[in-house]
């Protein structure tokens, strides 16, 4: 693009100005040329790089700037007019709404009031950082019920951000603390109320949800107790390639559950994958490679908790007074095919 | 890179290929060292930015900081994401946590503001750092084995402390907090090992609480941690306590009124007292009477919605989600109006 009429074109990633003669300016490279993808006239221009081609002066952005933005290059040559050159700015196309709720723990229809936390999990990478606006408790007449969550900016995704961890707000739930005191905790016994999403929440490619989401459910009472392994039932495997079955009083928290157990053989952890089942009561572990005749052991890790947050023989919130402070620990129980 | 036990320490100077997974907290250590929090990616980076002169005015007003952002990174504003601010307190430049893109798989950086309105790029891999990894965290190919690994850490909070770099973090899983305190300058053997920190209710119920946000703060002389954890306003926290392993009980000093969280907090002196500024979720921004602080005992009992340190709520403030001091007289803070996010100066109340 050496001599010639001054001009702006794109060249891939980059755009390619000129023709620049003389010295280079005084100011630098971005007096030379800018690229503006704002309409707003105090947007600075957008980051990037400058080089000299040649006679030409590039401009590298530091990202690809998004197809629907329409930049404005300003290419100021050292004698003459500036010359403006437009591109992009082709509009999205409008996508049809497809995700969707896919996952709500715990599944059970009875929460017990002192319920710690639920799990969302959609069908598609989701938007970060404006769920709060979209999730809600609905009391028995259909009105919001404020102030039940922990509604961090920071939201707690995974790292896919297609699950969401929504948190009770632990000062409500936990006993003796003020809100706790004052307000209640967030569900009450005996009430019936309604988790919903509502679909304006969009995804992380921009398109609202598919449809709303609700789940009505009863709070039944508190879990208060430690988890105790004395309660668990195992069912030892109906045939090789059969899952061995864990039996549980209560729901356990879905996640934890999924990678707080492990199957030994002697010190060798054994290969299994880990199902829920009965809204969280029951475990069902099925060896990658069967089972043989012999001596097993079920290991649970410290870190497992239900669904308030009790673990084993430590409970989420424990009255010292009565009790005094008792560690959790893991649990070790055995079984022979 | 050198590796010590459960630690892995990098050196590096001038290597490319800085990749943040995230970027949710940030801090100054002194000598112009930004600390940034990378919960995701289990670890927390000190650069040295060698930003160390004030420069005249140091008063920050930026108007739609997202659209801003935005135009600088060609993008629109709904894929801009600001978790967090901190001003270099020796330089007064403001410096900005900032993810490009709508979903988990944002692109971060950090955007330094100076007070002439101007937002460049920090250059991650240009500028000297050191890096510390989180230790404590599962066995990522363990739970890969049952199918996704889904669990992530949050660092909500991170600052300087009398020679540590405090760390408070939260999972998407587990309950139980963990606050790390990493000696800073980071070496082959520091160590970012988890604190368990607890949080007693009045006496009686206690539970592995995490913390939410917290500052460094001298009580007779001897630098503490004021914190607040998710489930109640204000505790203090000896920083000797926090070594690996320790199990430390926070101390509850205040109540500040039903269903508030503190967002961010900040420190200051004015006309010869102690103040402490709190921007909250639920009742604006408060200015906390602080002469005295360590005066003011345990709260052990059961008690009405406010109680122990006094407060005045400072009306004129609204939306306010982060701050941070400025000067001796003013602060930056970023407030949320409607859609747009302003960074603007007050003066301190």
């Amino acid at each position: 693009m050496a001599g010639g009429e001054a001009r702006i074109v794109r060249d891939g990633a980059a755009f390619r100005a000129g023709p620049w003669l003389g010295p280079p300016p005084a100011g630098g490279w971005r007096e030379a040329l800018a690229v503006f993808a704002s309409d707003d006239p105090a947007a600075p221009p957008m980051l990037g790089v400058h080089a000299r081609d040649v006679d030409d002066v590039v401009f590298r952005p530091r990202f690809a700037p998004a197809p629907q933005v329409r930049l404005r290059a300003v290419f100021q040559p050292a004698d003459g007019p500036p010359v403006t050159a437009w591109f992009g700015g082709v509009p999205a196309p409008e996508r049809a709404p497809s995700t969707r709720v896919v996952l709500l723990t715990p599944s059970a229809d009875v929460w017990p009031e002192n319920l710690l936390r639920l799990y969302l999990t959609f069908s598609a990478p989701m938007r970060l950082g404006e769920a709060w606006p979209h999730i809600r408790m609905l009391d028995a007449a259909g009105s919001a019920m404020g102030g039940m969550f922990v509604e961090i900016d920071q939201e707690l995704w995974d790292p896919q951000g297609r699950r969401l961890t929504v948190l009770f707000d632990p000062a409500r739930i936990k006993r003796g603390l003020v809100d706790n005191i004052n307000e209640g905790p967030p569900l009450v016994v005996g009430a019936r109320c309604t988790l919903e999403i509502d679909a304006a929440w969009r995804d992380a490619k921009g398109a609202r949800l598919a449809e709303p989401f609700r789940r009505e459910v009863t709070v039944g009472p508190p879990l208060r107790a430690a988890l105790d392994p004395a309660d668990w039932r195992l069912t030892p495997p109906a045939g090789p390639d059969q899952p061995l079955t864990v039996d549980f009083p209560h729901p356990l928290d879905a996640a934890l559950a999924l990678r707080a157990f492990a199957v030994r053989r002697g010190q060798a952890e054994i290969d299994c994958r880990a199902t829920l089942a009965r809204d969280e009561t029951r475990l069902l572990l099925t060896p990658e490679h069967g089972w043989r005749a012999g001596r097993y052991s079920l290991a649970a890790d410290p870190v497992l908790e239900d669904i308030a947050g009790n673990r084993i023989g430590r409970p989420f919130d424990i009255d010292v007074r009565a009790h005094g402070r008792p560690e959790a620990h893991g649990a070790e129980l055995p079984f022979e095919l | 890179m050198a590796q010590s036990g459960d630690t892995t320490t990098l050196e590096r100077r001038s290597e490319s290929g800085v990749q943040l997974k995230s970027a949710s907290a940030l801090a100054f250590a002194p000598g112009g060292v930004l600390l940034v929090g990378d919960g995701l990616g289990g670890r927390v980076y000190a650069y040295e930015t060698g930003d160390t002169t004030r420069h005249g005015d140091s008063d920050v007003q930026i108007e739609d900081l997202t659209g801003k952002i935005a135009a600088l990174l060609g993008t629109t504003s709904d894929q801009i994401r600001v978790p967090d601010l901190a001003v270099n307190p020796d330089s007064g430049a403001v410096y900005l946590a900032v993810a490009r893109g709508a979903g988990a798989d944002a692109e971060h950086l950090i955007l330094k503001a100076e007070p002439s309105g101007r937002i460049t790029e920090l250059d991650l891999d240009a500028t000297p750092h050191t890096i510390v990894a989180l230790v404590d965290q599962p066995d990522a190919e363990k739970v890969d084995r049952r199918g996704n690994a889904l669990r992530t850490d949050t660092i909500t909070d991170l600052g300087y402390v009398d020679g540590k770099v405090v760390v408070a973090g939260l999972s998407n899983e587990e309950f139980a907090s963990t606050l790390r305190a990493i000696p800073y300058p980071f070496t082959a053997s520091t160590k970012g090992a988890a604190i368990e920190i607890w949080h007693g209710a009045h006496g009686q119920y206690e539970t592995n609480a995490p913390i939410r946000t917290f500052i460094s703060y001298e009580f007779d002389g001897k630098p503490e941690i004021l914190a607040s954890y998710t489930c109640t306003p204000l505790v203090r926290i000896a920083v000797d306590a926090l070594t690996p392993g320790a199990k430390v009980m926070g101390t509850t000093i205040a109540e500040l009124g039903n269903m508030n969280r503190p967002l961010d907090m900040i420190a200051y002196r004015k006309d010869g007292q102690d103040f402490i500024l709190m921007a909250n979720s639920n009742r604006g921004v408060m200015k906390v009477h602080a002469d005295g602080l360590g005066e003011y005992g345990p709260i052990t009992h059961k008690i009405a919605a406010t109680h122990g340190v006094p407060y005045d709520t400072i009306e004129g403030l609204q939306g306010v989600r982060r701050l941070d001091k400025l000067t001796d007289t003013t602060a930056l803070a970023m407030v949320a109006t409607g859609e747009a996010l302003n960074l603007t100066t007050i003066a301190l109340p």
